[in-house]
């Protein structure tokens, strides 16, 4: 693994352009280290959820600050998304690694299209969904969970669109929803990836000490840029690292 | 004074983050600072358990609670 000072640099301009994008850490992180770094994907995916969960923890608590999270609906989701990614991080040392890596080039998509879907959809206001929409959005769940285990994604990128959608809560509301659960979401699959001994233990404080700071740096610097260009440009670096990763392991 | 909500798992983020680096050489740290990691994000539901707005929401949260403690335990012990 690369030094210290490296590790605090690249966690800091991760966390700085997750934040500024407004896409989950882990999406950046376990392709760098996989690709750059060279770790191991399996050990990526399990530093990344440790990572995911510290981020996830300190944006939770501005959005909580604000009363923003729909707390009984992130709880409710959460059920189907902790089995989702309990069950996908025990099966994870079964899957060949060629295989995580190709979902995770779809993910990477996924990602691309999402940034290029939120400014698109009509913000919304906030509803309460019933019927099939909510059952809908339950069996939904663990596959938002089921991502998070076995990519080390997080799950917000499968827990937005499930509460815009299908639930029909307003961005902002579902964003911060959406990052409650992917604390909980990612220490649990994190914990199955620790007794198994997939994380570099030496990398996670450098890497998720550079995340906080550059989180904390990023709205400073989000007013500064061109933002629509920023996110065209990492929408092509979300593409590139989409087709290096279906190539990789 | 009521704390803000969310604070105290940010800071026990920042005190497992900083007890890492600056302790890295003893051995037991990096288990403690990860547990305290893994630990944060659970707090807001342990205070939803005990002071959440109707029995359907503190039911909810206990459910949620015991099956992260199952899940700790089954991985931890």
């Amino acid at each position: 693994m690369a030094s210290a000072p490296l590790l605090l640099a690249v966690g800091a301009v991760l966390g700085c352009a997750g934040a500024v994008l407004g896409v989950g850490g882990g999406v950046l992180l376990v392709p760098v280290l996989h690709l750059v770094f060279e770790v191991p994907l399996r050990i990526a995916v399990g530093t990344s959820l440790v990572v995911v969960t510290g981020t996830a923890v300190t944006a939770a608590a501005g959005y909580l600050r604000r009363g923003l999270p729909r707390r009984s609906l992130a709880m409710e989701l959460e059920i189907g998304a902790m089995a989702g990614a309990l069950a996908t991080a025990l099966v994870a040392p079964g899957v060949p690694p060629a295989v995580v890596a190709k979902l995770f080039a779809g993910a990477l998509v996924w990602v691309a299209a999402m940034m290029w879907w939120r400014h698109r959809i009509d913000p919304g206001s906030d509803g309460a969904a019933v019927g099939w929409r909510r059952v809908a959005a339950w069996s939904a769940s663990p596959l938002a969970g089921g991502a998070a285990g076995l990519l080390g994604v997080g799950g917000g990128l499968l827990q937005v669109p499930i509460l815009r959608l299908l639930l029909g809560v307003d961005m902002l509301r579902s964003v911060a929803t959406s990052t409650l659960t992917v604390g909980w979401t990612a220490s649990v699959a994190a914990l199955v990836y620790w007794r198994r001994g997939d994380l570099d233990l030496d990398a996670v404080p450098w890497l998720l000490a550079g995340t906080l700071i550059g989180g904390a740096g990023a709205p400073a610097i989000a007013e500064r840029l061109p933002r629509r260009a920023l996110e065209s440009a990492f929408g092509l670096l979300l593409l590139y690292a989409s087709i290096r990763m279906w190539g990789s392991s | 004074m009521t704390p803000r909500p969310g604070r105290l798992p940010a800071m026990m983020v920042g005190v497992a983050v900083a007890a890492w680096l600056l302790l890295a050489a003893a051995p037991a740290t990096a288990d403690a600072g990860l547990t305290l990691l893994l630990v944060a994000p659970w707090l807001p539901v342990a205070e939803r358990s005990i002071g959440g707005r109707g029995w359907r929401q503190r039911s909810l949260a206990a459910l949620l609670l015991a099956a992260a403690a199952a899940v700790a335990l089954a991985n931890l012990v």
